[in-house]
């Protein structure tokens, strides 16, 4: 019986180390992020860099190409938000494609984001095409 | 009768054998009626052929332009070339569990007809079990989503494969995960039926062990391979993001590598017996959490399928079996003790168990990080996602002890260890760790977790190799030890593989990147490459656009290459899709995308350079061998 208390304990250690390990990986920068919609950010701002998403669609005549940089505004229907990035944008990138910008509020109104992926609707299956 | 009309009759006819095959199995066992019994196995199989028929006739439906077939028109057109096609068949929900029925109907079949004589005492209660998930998928086909469901009118062209999936690895990669994920069904099947029956003595895993190799093989090379794809197909620099549909494939992953290991614990030693049956009850359960996950739109992914009614009917089946299963080894419990119990801490049997603690300890970090988000809107209404840091920092620790264990095993003996066996067995692979960690510090390597990762490599693969050259001295030669003892140095094999990939793994520690704009003429650097933009090349297909930017790559003033990566625009799906150039080499890849290219020739272009990426793609061909030595063992050898 001692050998088996003996693994109990050093197993107790490792799962409250591994435990542990995630309680504190959740907390750290980077490892989550609020998802919002561009209507719900114009309504309650957040807090400037407080890590957060952005899903919506591409406005049409918003994209900007300075360079690197490139700005754009989505759009949920509800209300709008202007976003600037650095990112290299994801090739399905256009007008009224839906994206999802990750990064902070710098200042109100305006999001930078970190990355820009598209929620590509065509990739497995064309979403309003055929309808599920 | 046109191939609609007979795919859906035909569907509706393996929906009623496999309905049949459950019930007649479910009657034989408990009525002792060998007829019944028998008559199920036939309903089995008839299901199984009629199921591949369907599979056979979406398939030609695909190739013969049938666009009054709705799926047809979907995902393929008249301009699809002929090599992609039948990749349409997992562009879609419905042509994929299409697939997925097929491929679990073959390997239910296939199990329980080269079973029914050895483990008549089984087999029954297995076929029940495969009956009816059958019957789910089957049933939800039929009265969901049916893939030959027809439109009208019949339009002239259809709408196009995603030029995504006219990949050679898109073309692999779907099908070896569901050969994978499906598999995992047999071993689930006679866990169940063992647990019904009371009685858990080794037989139910060892007469399933090939079919759960082959599966846990197919499923890492397929998860090993959309790595690939993603690397090579999506222009991000990177091969996994930790994105909840490369989870999904992930979790029952971590789950099936940790019963293959626990296994041998209850063969050598009786012990563990409750814990193997949870594991596989576990595995199978989170390969239909997976397909639900990516099918249910329940999280947000890059690439979550797409919402669809299947998921509201998959969440019941994974309920169902989930909490079924485990009820059902509750209410067995007391029948299944072990024979023994642990020895000593310091033991090969305690590796083992520390080896699954940490299997299962990864498995629950990443079904906390992908479900975190959906309790978290459930408490608060906030919507979250978890990102890559979260799995990263939990990820690189654990792993790391893992692999550790994977060196230590092996060094350790069965039962207990003696201070003295342990001193003479870990001197060598131990010091090999330190030195290479000191001559990797003083080299001036600057992260820790990279050398520590590269200080393991060098332990793990001396401790594997010094296994090989023990084996080699007392069996006289390398290849009759291995041919003598397949798992065993099959085993270790793959273990090798994996010594290769966390070596690549190691890599992404040094990786570097930028973007830049430039025109014709200009160059830029990156690590020690000069990339001179030589010219533009601009052309058309019949399927797309090519816009190229013809880049000349030199290293220390000489030429060693010429790449070329095009941003062309897919003509019938009115998209553009990036394809990268690549320089690989076994010390870092260069790896080049246009993200921009303006009328005037203007490119915007990111470059990476990855260190040992090389190594990831080595790794899992050397485990593949591995695999296939230990496929080649026969049955009822003993370890």
């Amino acid at each position: 019986m001692q050998s088996r208390t003996r693994f109990v304990i050093a197993a107790g250690i490792v799962v409250s180390a591994i435990v542990g390990l995630i309680i504190w990986s959740l907390t750290g920068t980077g490892a989550t992020a609020y998802y919002k919609t561009p209507g719900e950010l114009s309504a309650a701002p957040i807090n400037p860099g407080t890590r957060v998403r952005v899903a919506g669609k591409v406005v049409a005549g918003s994209v900007e190409q300075l360079g690197e940089t490139t700005n754009f505004t989505v759009t949920d229907g509800k209300g709008e938000i202007a976003v600037t990035t650095k990112d290299v944008l994801p090739d399905t990138f256009g007008t009224g494609v839906e994206v999802v910008a990750e990064g902070t509020v710098t200042e109100p109104g305006l999001f930078t984001a970190s990355t820009v992926l598209a929620k590509c609707p065509s990739k497995f299956k064309a979403r309003v095409a055929s309808g599920g | 009768m046109d191939i609609a009309s007979a795919g859906r009759f035909l569907l509706y006819a393996a929906f009623a054998g496999a309905l049949m095959a459950s019930m007649l199995s479910l009657l034989g066992y408990r009525r002792k009626n060998l007829g019944a019994v028998l008559s199920g196995q036939r309903a089995l199989i008839s299901s199984c052929i009629l199921t591949g028929t369907c599979l056979v006739l979406l398939i030609v439906a695909l190739y013969i332009h049938d666009f009054s077939i709705g799926y047809v028109v979907s995902y393929t057109s008249r301009s699809t070339p002929k090599a992609y096609t039948f990749t349409a068949l997992w562009a879609g929900m419905e042509g994929s569990l299409l697939l997925w029925a097929s491929l679990t109907a073959a390997y239910a079949t296939t199990a329980v007809v080269m079973q029914r004589s050895r483990r008549a005492d089984l087999v029954p209660v297995a076929t029940a079990v495969f009956g009816s998930v059958l019957a789910f998928f089957l049933g939800l086909l039929a009265f969901s989503a049916n893939p030959f469901a027809t439109i009208s009118p019949i339009p002239i062209d259809g709408k196009g494969l995603t030029p995504l999936l006219q990949s050679p690895f898109m073309a692999i990669h779907p099908v070896l995960l569901y050969l994978g994920l499906t598999g995992l069904i047999v071993p689930f099947g006679f866990a169940v039926s063992a647990l019904v029956r009371g009685r858990l003595d080794p037989r139910w895993f060892t007469s399933t062990r090939r079919w759960t190799v082959l599966a846990w093989s197919f499923l890492t090379l397929g998860i090993i391979l959309g790595g690939a794809w993603a690397y090579m197909e999506l222009g991000w620099g990177g091969y996994w993001a930790w994105d909840p549909v490369e989870n999904a494939s992930f979790l029952p992953w971590l789950t099936a590598t940790a019963f293959l290991h626990s296994v041998m614990i209850q063969e050598r030693r009786g012990m563990l017996k409750v814990w193997n049956v949870a594991l596989i009850l576990a595995t199978y359960s989170l390969s239909l959490f997976g397909t639900f996950l990516t099918r249910s739109g329940l999280l947000v992914s890059v690439h979550t399928f797409s919402e669809s009614p299947v998921g509201k009917y998959l969440l019941p089946l994974l309920g169902f079996v989930a909490v079924g299963s485990f009820a059902l080894l509750g209410w067995r419990y007391d029948r299944l003790r072990s024979d023994r119990h642990l020895d000593s801490v310091i033991s090969r049997e305690s590796a083992f168990m520390f080896n699954n603690l940490l299997f299962v300890a990864l498995a629950f970090t990443v079904l906390w990080g992908t479900i975190y988000p959906v309790l978290v809107e459930a408490t608060n209404g906030s919507k979250i996602s978890v990102g890559p840091p979260f799995f990263n920092s939990v990820f690189i620790p654990t792993g790391l002890a893992l692999f550790a264990l994977s060196g230590v095993g092996p060094l350790v003996a069965w039962r207990r260890a003696s201070t003295r066996s342990l001193r003479r067995q870990f001197a060598l692979p131990l010091s090999m760790g330190m030195i290479t960690i000191v001559s990797l510090a003083i080299s001036g390597m600057r992260s820790w977790a990279a050398m520590f990762a590269l200080g393991l490599c060098a332990f793990v693969a001396s401790a594997t190799l010094g296994e090989f050259v023990s084996g080699a001295r007392a069996h006289h030669g390398l290849l009759n030890v291995i041919r003598r003892n397949k798992r065993r140095y099959g085993g270790y094999i793959v273990h090798l593989g994996v010594v290769l990939i966390v070596l690549g793994f190691s890599g992404n520690a040094f990786r570097q990147s930028t973007t830049t704009t430039i025109k014709p003429g200009m160059s830029f650097k990156i690590g020690d490459y000069d990339i001179l933009y030589a010219r533009a090349r601009t052309f058309s297909t019949p399927e797309k656009v090519v816009n190229m930017a013809v880049m000349k790559v030199a290293r220390n003033g000489k030429d060693i290459a010429t790449l070329r990566p095009q941003r062309n625009f897919h003509l019938a799906q009115r998209t553009p899709q990036s394809e990268i150039g690549l320089r690989t080499s076994l010390v870092e890849d260069l790896y080049l995308v246009l993200t921009r290219m303006d009328r005037d020739t203007t490119a915007t272009v990111r470059a990476w350079v990855n260190p040992l990426v090389a190594w990831v793609w080595i790794g899992a061909f050397i485990m593949s061998i591995g695999m296939v030595v230990i496929l080649a063992e026969r049955e009822g050898v003993p370890a």
